[in-house]
């Protein structure tokens, strides 16, 4: 049976016939293909939550064991809700390289584990950071994040992450 | 979709429980039951060339030249030429979470392109009774190695397949339960479980590498235990189980089995012991696991030790990663036909996207049987692309 390859590169598909050849266009195709480098954008995150939370602060420890799914409970606080933003939003990239030490291929790649074994899901990822406030201000029991440039007073910062 | 659904043969209250599992994902909306649903699918497409390999190595069953790049479903490379179908495969999960508060069902399946037929893997119910105990019943999988609950994701790890000197066993999922204890000491995360069953294994694709003829197994009194301890850079994972096998053959065709260590029809006991141990640095990791396997109560016990060590480095979207790993057999029988091969592999991976991933890998692989050749001195080279949604 002669070996077809396909690949998925910049969006266009490339399909070819023999295995040599293809092998050899695939590495030509990975070779040349250029990282795009999204300028970082360096603005803090803050993570917020309603005001009756019983906690005024988080440790950024904390907050990534409660998203990486490690814990579901937090010393005076008990059971904590976490929500995420979408894989679409810029801030999530941000979010997942500074609280979480991951990129994003990383972070999908760490919840296909957790999927496929069945010990979790991932928190659910919002549109928006208007979203997410209005989250915050249904779920007392619950954390999410924004940008800190974007808190007003509808929530409670537990955390400032540069 | 599906051109055939294999369902567990094994037990009529074993299959109860999948079926109501199933029945969880599928209630309507008139039973007033809210649920989230959410479906993941996973797939990979694989491909492979023999560039060299030794003509007279024989596994039994298989001539060579070969090389065998999935022991646990019996998907083997023959001739020197390109294929796709021996490892390419697509699953589809969903999850319908708190069905009732804290209970969830999960559904897997998989459609593997050798032999071109749908398998349901999973299908159990879960509930969490607090923040730290979950309670799972059903089929799963048996979780003997790091990455055997997931060693069909091929986007979650770094090599092309894990590596087949110890990812390899007769029996695949199990219809049983667990417990499943999370908790966190400091710095320290846990994440452990007990668990228990039987699986049962129908006209097994690895002994197919052996025999020319269909042969059952069965895994029953499966009990084991697992701990996976996280410590920032650090991951290690023990493992201990214990089973009683037993092996079938179509027609009474058993012969030649006692130098396996089996009598068709009779028990045979069989412990395993884990240990794995990863770092991950985040641009320099490693992935290190070592197996034993004793096999003991046939005409014949044996005992099989595998390991497997690698080390990789993230440099942006590239990951290369080289990996030596080993098979040795000794058994008790001076005319054993023990195996024996090591196998030296480089990765290079390159993350296309957020959930897909790319692949290139070459194996070198050397046999070292003594009543060899069975796999024979092969060269091998791979590519995939993986996905997981």
């Amino acid at each position: 049976m002669n070996f077809c390859s396909l690949i998925l590169t910049n969006g266009r598909i490339y399909i070819v016939n023999s295995l040599h050849s293809s092998f050899i266009a695939a590495l030509a195709v990975l070779l040349s293909l250029l990282s795009i480098s999204v300028p970082a954008v360096a603005d803090d995150i803050a993570i917020i939550a309603n005001s009756k939370f019983p906690l005024s602060t988080i440790s950024a420890e904390d907050v990534s064991n409660l998203y990486l799914g490690k814990v579901r409970e937090l010393t005076g606080a008990g059971v904590v809700k976490v929500v995420d933003q979408s894989a679409s939003s810029a801030i999530k990239g941000q979010f997942a390289q500074k609280v979480l030490n991951k990129t994003l291929s990383q972070l999908n790649a760490y919840w296909s584990v957790r999927i496929f074994t069945g010990r979790g899901v991932p928190p659910v990822g919002l549109s928006d950071e208007r979203t997410t406030k209005e989250w915050i201000a249904n779920n007392p029991e619950g954390i999410g994040y924004v940008l800190a440039k974007n808190v007003d007073k509808s929530v409670k910062v537990l955390l400032i992450v540069p | 979709m599906f051109k055939h659904i294999q369902m567990s043969q094994y037990g009529d209250h074993m299959y109860l429980i999948q079926l109501v599992a199933i029945l969880a994902l599928s209630f309507s909306s008139s039973l007033a039951l809210a649920y989230d649903l959410s479906i993941n699918s996973f797939g990979s497409i694989v491909g492979g060339e023999i560039l060299t390999g030794n003509p007279d190595a024989n596994t039994g069953n298989v001539q060579g030249p070969l090389y065998v790049a999935d022991y646990t479903n019996g998907s083997v490379y023959t001739k020197k030429q390109p294929l796709i179908r021996p490892e390419s495969r697509v699953g589809l999960q969903a999850t319908a979470s708190d069905i009732i508060s804290g209970l969830s069902a999960v559904v897997q399946g998989i459609v593997r392109a050798d032999p071109g037929q749908a398998n349901l893997e999973w299908a159990y119910l879960s509930y969490q009774a607090n923040a730290k105990i979950t309670v799972q019943a059903g089929r799963k999988r048996i979780p003997i190695f790091f990455y055997s609950e997931f060693q069909d994701v091929g986007f979650a790890y770094a090599w092309v397949r894990p590596p087949g000197e110890l990812y390899g066993w007769d029996v695949t999922n199990y219809d049983g339960g667990m417990i499943r204890y999370q908790d966190r000491f400091g710095p320290v995360s846990l994440n452990s479980s007990l668990f228990a069953g039987a699986g049962f294994n129908p006209k097994a694709r690895n002994f197919k590498l052996w025999y020319p003829y269909d042969v059952t197994i069965e895994w029953n009194n499966i009990r084991g235990a697992d701990a996976e301890l996280n410590y920032d850079w650090l991951t290690t994972r023990f493992l201990l189980l214990r089973s009683t096998n037993r092996y079938n053959a179509a027609d009474g065709q058993d012969q030649g089995w006692s130098d396996y260590g089996l009598i068709a029809g009779h028990d045979t006991k069989q412990d395993i012991m884990g240990w794995a141990l990863n770092t991950d640095f985040g641009h320099f990791f490693t992935l290190g696991e070592v197996n034993l396997a004793l096999h003991y109560g046939g005409p014949t016990s044996y005992r099989s030790f595998s390991s497997s060590i690698g080390a990789g480095y993230r440099i942006g979207k590239w990951s290369p990663l080289v990996n030596y790993s080993k098979y040795r057999e000794t058994g008790t029988s001076p005319d054993y036909n023990a195996w024996h091969y090591d196998c030296v592999g480089l990765t290079l991976r390159y993350d296309v996207t957020d959930n897909s991933d790319f692949k290139l890998q070459y194996n070198k692989l050397r046999d070292m049987s003594a009543a060899g050749p069975f796999l024979g001195n092969t060269q091998m080279l791979s590519a995939s692309y993986d996905f997981s949604i």
